[in-house]
């Protein structure tokens, strides 16, 4: 009972935030629109590359424009839900005092520190991304249709849950030590910078991480494959599964991470 | 002149302060690196070269890039437009010396700083490791550091004429936003803009983003080194006259205005 | 007929490792075994020098903060363990933090407050409505948080603190920075909500002037330890109306006057201690003036630096007895 006084009131502060962040419609709408605005200007610089390539390894510029396309879309998605646990804005409420605060509230403090801080801003990184995508996938000859809608969905949310469940492993360290955790964020943009190439032109090293550690490539890569009705290094059908099934166990392990990073909080202080 | 010395000294000393962002900026611009030059490296994979740039020298410009990238795109952009828009700015104006002239020294001592070790030491270790081209005359190597240091002024002024939306108006970061990622992609940040369309190449090419980084590639690979440092110096002048300018303005409206 | 204990606290301690794993020397005692039970609808200050443990004794009575040894109960709840629970029973105001959404009205920051805490809206609303009135927040409801002085920031936050109505409010500093008028009506504020609704206020402080007005009892902790903990009367009875005049004397002669009483000389400088009640600072230095040649002159506040030193010089009795007995 208690729970769901928690979570209405969890709504309710991420619909406040969003109402705060609105402001002046026009002025929110032309924010927005600019926050994809370096994704844009990097996915026409590689498309530009790979075309004077004619190809990378096989794949064509429009090709790598969708995988470009998914993992902005996801990327852009998962920082309008978890921004505030990125390791330079957490470690700054942190050193302010301000997750004390969180802590003296009658709910739990990652739900409130997300609702409380939803950034509406990087919706414009998923327009772009979405944007990118529908052309990458016009040039590309991609079809539309029913599951290939679903399979987009999925590669988008699937991409954006691990990355914020990376951010909430980040947070749970930024817990333990305050300074430095600004490294983590090259980890997660940096994951899914090159996850937006195809796996093909990595070594087996880079191509294990993103697949069983930061399982980024079974969120973009895979699906694209199905999409373009591609053959790839690991066979569409099972590895599709594999995208829902890896992000589930990597949001329970940074669950488990976050809690033990608030415990370890309790103990120590600040 | 040793007084714009000694701030440019004061600046060199300021950015000392800010160790732990060092570490920080190195960690990103050596990844940044790693990853672009695996991507580059895949790209020329048994090929050769295209729109005219071997793989040595694709590398070369990675590298240089991530050395210029934070030269240019500072982390302290934000302290001018908003002292500016604190009114701290305005005492600037009324002190002795050429405001322009000390903003520039100022921000230079900063760089270098920062370069010293941020800039030149993946540059270097990436030149061990990976086939780059690079000058190996003195005469050469004095080029390319004459290019940067060119290239870092420039990177300033253009700071300065966009940033300087802030004597105007409250949302310059909405104007540094909105120029950003073009002019980034532009000056060749993204992709050398050798692989440019030849008609978008010779476009941004007339404009003084070529100087800041695509010159200091240039005279790194050894192509009309002369010609590149001759044009960074014209940009440098052609700037300090648009900045002079733009800080005539805003010092006239502060005194109608009141700051 | 005695009231139960809403906090109890046995034998706290907090210590804490600075500098790393390393070097084990570096243990910080910040809270050295203090004990001591708060009963329901007492008034307490708590104060002591910076740096003396406050802040780290509040946050473990408040959950955020698990103790190293020694046991502590907060309205029968276990702070750390049972940290969301208590949240629900107890009010916080800590200083510059704010619990208020900075760029939307007032109003929604209250009306983010009733759902957190479950109030059901009716009742929220009547409650608002009361303490909108009590803490002249009327016209400042449609405002933006970030628009609003720092006064009436402060009386925001204690509304949004109260509204809950919380059997516990921690209150850490909250008279800091204002002008005389605004914190008269916070101080008005909190004693109406602890007479009337019998909430138990904890009120972690500089100002002796707050301790004086509002607490019934207070405690002083220093370096860790709990160093006086009894009522107001008895403290204030010794010295709390008593004011000393710093002189700088050009000879070396020792000041003896009839209204003031030399405590301390240190080469030239006397420190001279005299009751405000029964003679007034300018009647003291004309005392001096008339006798000694003065080369400078400063008039000292007690703080509660102050108070602490005399407690050590045995001025004070440390414990004189259980809050509400008489004390001195």
């Amino acid at each position: 009972m208690a729970d769901a006084a928690a979570a209405r009131a969890c709504a309710a502060a991420a619909r406040a935030a969003m109402r705060a962040q609105v402001g002046t419609r026009g002025w929110f709408a032309l924010r927005t629109l600019t926050a994809g605005f370096t994704q844009l200007a990097e996915v026409a610089g590689f498309v530009l590359l790979v075309d004077r390539f004619t190809s990378l390894a096989g794949w064509t510029g429009p090709e790598v424009a969708l995988l470009f396309g998914l993992g902005t879309a996801g990327q852009g998605l998962g920082q309008a839900l978890a921004k505030p646990l990125d390791a330079g804005e957490f470690a700054e409420t942190v050193r302010r005092g301000h997750f004390d605060q969180v802590l003296l509230r009658p709910v739990g403090p990652l739900p409130w520190l997300l609702a409380s801080a939803l950034d509406l801003r990087y919706l414009g990184r998923v327009l772009t991304g979405l944007a990118v995508l529908a052309w990458a996938a016009g040039r590309a000859g991609v079809a539309w249709t029913g599951p290939h809608l679903a399979l987009a969905a999925l590669s988008i949310t699937c991409c954006a849950a691990i990355l914020a469940s990376v951010f909430v492993l980040g947070a749970a360290l930024t817990l333990r030590t305050v300074e430095g955790t600004e490294l983590l964020n090259v980890v997660t943009f940096g994951g899914v910078f090159l996850t937006s190439f195809p796996m093909e032109i990595y070594g087996p090293v880079l191509r294990f991480v993103f697949t069983w550690v930061l399982p980024f490539a079974l969120a973009v890569y895979v699906p694209a494959l199905a999409l373009l009705g591609r053959a790839g290094t690991a066979g569409p059908p099972r590895a599709l599964l594999l995208a829902p099934v890896a992000t589930v166990a990597l949001a329970a392990a940074a669950g488990l991470g976050w809690r033990a990073g608030v415990r370890r909080y309790l103990g120590t202080g600040s | 002149m040793h007084s714009y010395l000694a701030v440019l000294a004061a600046g060199f000393r300021r950015q000392s302060t800010y160790r732990f962002a060092l570490v920080g900026g190195l960690g990103t611009n050596v990844f940044w690196g790693v990853l672009r030059t695996v991507v580059f490296l895949a790209l020329y994979r048994q090929r050769g070269p295209v729109a005219g740039l071997t793989v040595g020298q694709a590398l070369t410009y990675v590298w240089v890039g991530q050395a210029m990238f934070g030269a240019i795109w500072v982390n302290w952009l934000q302290e001018f437009p908003r002292s500016v828009r604190s009114g701290e700015f305005a005492v600037e104006l009324i002190r002795p010396g050429d405001p322009y002239l000390r903003l520039l020294a100022f921000d230079l001592g900063r760089n270098l700083n920062q370069m010293l070790v941020r800039s030149t030491l993946p540059l270097a270790v990436a030149a061990l490791v990976l086939p780059l081209v690079l000058p190996t005359g003195p005469a050469g190597v004095l080029a390319l550091v004459v290019s940067v240091l060119l290239a870092a002024v420039v990177g300033f002024q253009l700071r300065f004429l966009v940033l300087g939306s802030a004597f105007w108006t409250a949302d310059y970061r909405f104007v540094l936003h909105l120029v950003f990622s073009g002019l980034w992609l532009a000056s060749g940040f993204v992709i050398p803009t050798d692989y440019f369309p030849p008609a978008l190449r010779a476009v941004v090419g007339a404009t003084p983003l070529h100087a800041i980084l695509m010159a200091p590639f240039q005279v790194a690979i050894g192509r009309s080194v002369a010609a590149q440092l001759a044009l960074q110096a014209g940009w440098v002048l052609a700037l300090a006259a648009a900045g002079r300018s733009l800080l005539a303005l805003a010092a006239r409206r502060l005194v109608v205005h009141g700051g | 007929m005695t009231a139960a204990a809403v906090v109890d606290a046995e034998g706290l301690t907090k210590r804490f490792r600075r500098g790393g794993r390393r070097d084990r020397r570096a243990e910080v005692t910040a809270v050295d075994g203090i004990s001591f039970q708060v009963r329901a609808g007492e008034f307490i200050g708590y104060a002591g020098p910076n740096g003396a443990g406050k802040s780290t004794t509040v946050k473990m009575m408040t959950g955020i903060l698990l103790p190293t040894a020694g046991r502590i109960t907060v309205d029968g709840l276990v702070p750390v363990r049972q940290r969301r629970q208590l949240a629900r029973r107890m009010g916080v105001v800590f200083g510059q933090r704010t619990a208020l959404l900075w760029d939307l009205p007032l109003g929604d920051s209250f009306d983010l407050v009733g759902r957190l805490y479950a109030i059901p809206a009716a009742e929220r609303r009547a409650r608002q409505r009361r303490l909108a009135e009590l803490l002249e927040l009327g016209p400042l409801l449609a405002r933006p948080v970030r628009t609003l002085s720092l006064g009436q920031r402060m009386r925001a936050e204690l509304a949004a603190a109260v509204l809950p109505r919380p059997r516990l409010l921690f209150l850490d500093e909250p008279t800091i920075g204002l002008d005389v008028v605004a914190k008269g009506a916070v101080r008005a504020f909190l004693r109406e909500l602890n007479a009337t609704e019998g909430t138990t206020v904890i009120l972690t402080t500089h100002d002796l002037d707050d301790i004086a007005r509002l607490c019934s009892r207070l405690m002083i902790i220093d370096t860790g330890r709990l160093i006086y903990d009894g009522t107001v009367e008895g403290l204030l009875a010794t010295f709390g109306t008593t004011r000393v005049l710093v002189a700088d004397l050009a000879g070396d002669d020792r000041p003896e006057l009839r209204r003031a009483r030399l405590v301390r000389a240190q080469g030239r400088r006397c420190w001279l201690a005299f009751d405000r009640e029964h003679v007034s600072a300018p009647e003291v230095i004309a005392e001096l003036l008339a006798r000694h040649e003065v080369r400078d002159l400063a008039l000292e506040e007690p703080g509660i630096e102050d108070v602490v030193r005399r407690i050590y010089r045995g001025e004070v009795a440390p414990r004189p007895g259980r809050a509400g007995a008489a004390g001195g």
